[in-house]
């Protein structure tokens, strides 16, 4: 086990290696860079003469060789330093600690939601296989799928607004500081975030678990006499679960890719409006750590997801 | 007495009426046994025509503003109301349909393609080759595809053709993982050892005898993209790095300006958001239907 764990983390290096080359190879082919951005006035007319643009290109290192650039940028990285906003000069680490939890505390709850919802529904839609409830429940996860997040979100602030006079809070608490204000702030957001997740979730463990209700063994289960309710939870949905665990991972990419929408919808002060900010303004370092991170989160849920296939099945080992 | 030339002809058109039978035979199947699928299919055709036609059906210029009229709820003279600069918002979202579907359809066409194609390589080639293009693939997916297409973009710079580009690098790992599959189990047919016998060239292989047997998963897997293209699409307009205004996309009608004149008329952010739900459920019901028609694990369920 210690041993798998082990040779998948040494194999997420080269697979990093080639990810930080693209990203940097792609965000280098950017036009106009963030020198001209910066010197750019109010009226957004380029008033800068070229000196100084050198100048400060030359200060934010950016005149240097890319391949230097490469390496200068990997190695701080590596080290744990992600260098400074070239917009606003903060390091960059300490901004990620502030937004970097509301993110993740995002991202899990709406994980949570989506599970805990989205699962139970595909078994009661399985269980009862073409009833009146079956065909709702499927109605009701196709059309959350089709729904963009950004614009159910528009639709819940307009009901609010309209209805209840409710509007979405500026300023965000984080969870250790204001537990309760923090739960309601972030409440909303994680729910519509869920819901295209819970939505195949629903989907998956349908169909995961009418396949498993076709196997002999299920047969036999209920033959020599077993409560069907035994027959479902311990039979059928340990069984079912191993490919909605797959899907599971994948919508944590998802996820991630929908808050960073739903994050600016609502103001949220994390790394999708971070994120965002950084690429109007073509603020590379920003852009590359917020990136990175993605990319680490991603990963490391889904190794944790295939730990979790071995404790499911016991047919995998990873000795 | 009947030559070989009209021989032949008479039989290419009997061939060709059979194609037209059966694939007459198959359409009455999908609808009898896909309702689902079927409904799914009209939305597609539909939007599809509503694209092509567009310029002919709209009531205004999707862009022009009259100030006089804005932020009108839906009338006699404006079917669905008028937004913030007082254009008309049938017409923007009948224009809407034809760059979403434009967006989509070249999307998954060069990205689903391009990606199904090396996917197809790397499986038939294997070894070292294969190796390296996979560690890529891992690369491009250790990141969400729709913050990919976000990234692409804002290398790119906002544009109908820059969307399509981001839209379509995004889609390419996953087209590559699945053709790999695909194509690991075609490649054992006796068949392909044979063409290898007689002497055909690799390439000759891949696109004559591997290809056409892996075209139904091609063909579910782009459909059932195609969805999800859309609300890509849309996704990227409505945080204004997709198709640049005025044009109207609807994710861009939703976004910006537009979001700060929601409360005085509601129906200008419902509309848009409606038409991208009706189209992405349309070609999600389709896609699912068509996988279930020809993926033959799933049949009969």
């Amino acid at each position: 086990m210690r041993k798998y764990i082990a040779r998948r983390l040494v194999l997420m290096v080269p697979t990093l290696f080639i990810f930080s080359l693209l990203v940097f190879g792609l965000l280098r082919v950017l036009p106009g860079d963030v020198a001209e951005k910066m010197l750019i006035d109010d009226s957004g007319a380029q008033t800068a003469s070229k000196a100084s643009l050198e100048r400060l290109r030359e200060k934010l290192g950016l005149n240097r060789p890319l391949y230097v650039q490469y390496l200068s940028w990997v190695g701080d990285t590596v080290r744990g330093d992600f260098g400074v906003s070239l917009l606003t000069g903060r390091s960059v680490i300490q901004d990620l600690k502030q937004r970097l939890p509301l993110t993740v505390q995002l991202a899990l709850m709406s994980l949570i939601f989506s599970t805990c919802v989205g699962v139970p529904i595909g078994i009661i839609s399985a269980v009862k296989q073409n009833s009146l409830l079956d065909y709702g429940l499927r109605f009701f996860s196709i059309f959350f799928l089709a729904a963009p997040g950004f614009w159910v979100a528009l639709m819940v602030i307009l009901a609010g607004a309209f209805w209840f006079g409710w509007v979405p809070t500026l300023g965000y608490n984080l969870l250790w500081q204001q537990p309760m204000a923090n739960l309601s702030q972030l409440g909303v957001p994680a729910l519509i975030l869920g819901l295209s997740a819970m939505a195949s979730k629903a989907r998956y463990t349908r169909s995961s678990m009418l396949e498993v209700l076709r196997e002999d063994y299920i047969r036999t289960a209920r033959s020599k006499g077993l409560r069907e309710q035994v027959v479902i939870v311990r039979h059928a949905m340990k069984n079912a679960m191993i490919p909605v665990l797959t899907v599971i991972g994948l919508q944590f990419g998802a996820i991630m890719g929908g808050s960073v929408i739903l994050e600016s919808i609502f103001g949220i002060p994390g790394m999708g409006t971070y994120l965002i900010t950084a690429i109007r303004r073509s603020d590379y370092t920003v852009v590359q750590s917020v990136v990175v991170v993605f990319a680490l989160m991603f990963m490391s849920t889904n190794l944790v997801i295939d730990l979790l296939y071995g404790w499911l099945d016991p047919r995998i080992s990873y000795a | 007495m009947i030559g070989p030339r009209a021989l032949n002809q008479a039989s290419v058109t009997a061939a060709m009426g059979q194609r037209v039978a059966r694939f007459g035979g198959g359409l009455a199947r999908f609808v009898r046994t896909q309702p689902l699928g079927t409904f799914g299919l009209v939305v597609c055709i539909l939007v599809i025509v509503v694209g092509l036609i567009g310029p002919w059906i709209d009531r205004y210029e999707p862009d022009l503003a009259t100030p006089a009229d804005r932020l009108q709820g839906p009338n006699a003279t404006h079917w669905f109301g008028t937004d913030h600069l007082g254009r008309d918002l049938y017409s923007r979202i009948v224009a809407g349909a034809r760059i979403s579907v434009y967006v989509a359809f070249f999307s998954i066409g060069i990205g689903t393609t391009a990606g199904y194609l090396v996917g197809i390589f790397s499986a038939y080639i294997g070894g070292k080759t294969d190796l390296v293009i996979q560690r890529f693939i891992d690369a491009m997916q250790a990141f969400p595809a729709i913050l990919t297409a976000l990234i692409i973009v804002s290398a790119l710079g906002a544009g109908l053709d820059k969307v399509i580009i981001a839209i379509a690098f995004s889609l390419m790992a996953s087209a590559v993982r699945i053709s790999r599959g695909v194509v690991l189990s075609v490649k054992e047919n006796v068949y392909v050892d044979a063409s290898r016998v007689i002497g055909a060239s690799p390439l000759r292989i891949m696109l004559r005898h591997i290809l056409p047997n892996a075209m139904a998963p091609y063909l579910i897997l782009a459909s059932v993209a195609l969805g999800g293209a859309i609300l890509t699409e849309a996704s990227l307009s409505f945080l204004g790095l997709g198709v640049p205004p005025p044009a109207a996309s609807w994710g861009g009608e939703l976004s910006g300006n537009a979001s700060s004149f929601m409360l005085s008329n509601p129906w200008m952010a419902i509309f848009p958001g409606v038409a991208i739900m009706v189209v992405v459920l349309g070609f999600n019901l389709f896609g699912d239907a068509l996988r279930d028609v020809w993926d033959p694990r799933l049949r009969g369920r």
